[in-house]
């Protein structure tokens, strides 16, 4: 999976570590429309703050694996259907 | 108001002052700002305004716009780049199409030099300039917020007589209807539709802001966030930290086309929510809410500020 559109993405958005948690607000040519507000949990907001200009979806998984007590073959699951939802996410 | 050179304004602990340009008319303020005036000028305000009489053709062109806000399917404001700083522009709400006022304003909010329609002339033939005139008070008001530890909210805010608690959501949840219980009850009502939160040395406060109608300046201490929504029975949950930025952010005014702007409201409801418990409130619009906010306050106590 190529990265780089959400990378890209990503920098149009405000974001903010809440609780171990983040909240992310998209950059809007809009003043009263702020009802687009996505929070990440924990392992999200972990990938969120990794989604750099270097990130690969490897260079994640083994992070996530190095950070929480899973299997790299779980991480590359649950990362990808996460970049996926992300991805579709953010372009609503 | 009678008509002057200078006004000086105090609307949420911060100091506004209006000039006429030399030579230029007088000014002169809606009804809403009248109790907000102060006895004396300040040397450092908050904000300075100059007002001038007429609209420069050449400013009154929308060129690099930033945001372009409607109402009604009527202009209503635009703001665009303006060199370093912006360029205001607002639209006549009686004569579509008519411009009001034209504002160039440095990259910091903090110099204004506002070029409005001129008023008519009163009983002893004096013109005026009104350089606040809706929707530019209001706009100004906002611009303070994002250059200080400061928030403007969708909210209504009741201060007791021991503690200030705020009621904030989008129209329709209630808000009016928990200032006019607590009123009921001979609690002080700072506003019920707009407040400003800020963040002080002595913890979080919130104020009124000059209105459509006349009202005395208010503020009080506060302590809790409720976020209503009508309920068949009273009920209250509280949120989590990123819950709470989350709804209380898509309630405040926020101007969303620069992140600059979205990052520094992120940033305070992050210290607001930290410090300030904020509890989602299911509302039987009747005044046994009140005993039921404050025994479920007594059952989970927070440190107040």
């Amino acid at each position: 999976m190529d990265l780089t559109p959400l990378i890209a993405k990503k920098h149009q958005y405000a974001s903010r570590q809440v609780g171990g948690e983040y909240v992310i607000v998209p950059v809007r040519d809009n003043v009263a429309q702020m009802n687009t507000l996505i929070t990440l949990n924990e392992v999200g907001s972990f990938i969120w703050d990794r989604l750099a200009q270097d990130a690969t979806v490897e260079s994640l998984a083994a992070a996530i694996v190095a950070e929480f007590d899973v299997s790299l073959e779980i991480a590359k699951r649950d990362l990808g259907a996460f970049l996926t939802s992300l991805t579709n996410t953010l372009k609503s | 108001m009678n008509r002057a050179d200078v006004v000086t304004l105090r609307v949420a602990g911060f100091t506004i002052t209006l000039r006429r340009s030399p030579g230029g008319p007088l000014l002169c303020l809606e009804t809403g700002y009248v109790r907000y005036i102060q006895p004396a000028p300040t040397a450092t305000p908050d904000v300075m305004v100059v007002a001038h009489a007429g609209i420069p053709q050449d400013l009154a062109t929308e060129t690099d716009v930033l945001y372009k806000a409607t109402k009604a399917d009527q202009d209503f404001w635009t703001i665009c780049q303006h060199g370093a700083g912006y360029r205001l522009i607002t639209y006549s709400q009686t004569t579509p199409g008519i411009i009001q006022q034209v504002v160039l304003t440095d990259d910091d909010f903090r110099h204004w030099q506002v070029y409005a329609r001129e008023q008519p002339a009163n009983a002893s033939g004096a013109i005026a300039v009104c350089p606040l005139e809706y929707p530019l008070g209001p706009l100004l008001f906002y611009y303070l917020t994002v250059n200080h530890d400061a928030l403007m909210i969708h909210a209504s805010g009741i201060h007791d007589g021991s503690a200030g608690r705020l009621f904030s959501g989008f129209s329709g949840v209630g808000k009016s209807t928990m200032a006019r219980i607590w009123a009921s009850t001979g609690s002080q009502v700072i506003n019920d539709d707009r407040l400003i939160i800020r963040m002080e040395a002595h913890g979080y406060s919130i104020h009124n802001t000059p209105m459509p109608y006349a009202d005395e300046p208010k503020q009080t201490g506060l302590d809790a966030l409720y976020l209503p929504y009508h309920s068949p029975v009273n009920q209250a949950q509280r949120l989590r930290p990123a819950q709470a930025v989350s709804n209380l952010l898509a309630y405040s005014i926020v101007h969303g086309y620069d992140k600059r702007f979205l990052q520094h409201h992120l940033d305070f409801l992050v210290g607001l929510t930290a410090a300030l418990p904020t509890t989602s409130l299911g509302v039987v619009p009747d005044p046994a809410i009140i005993h039921f906010i404050k025994a479920h306050e007594n059952a989970h106590p927070v440190a107040q500020s």
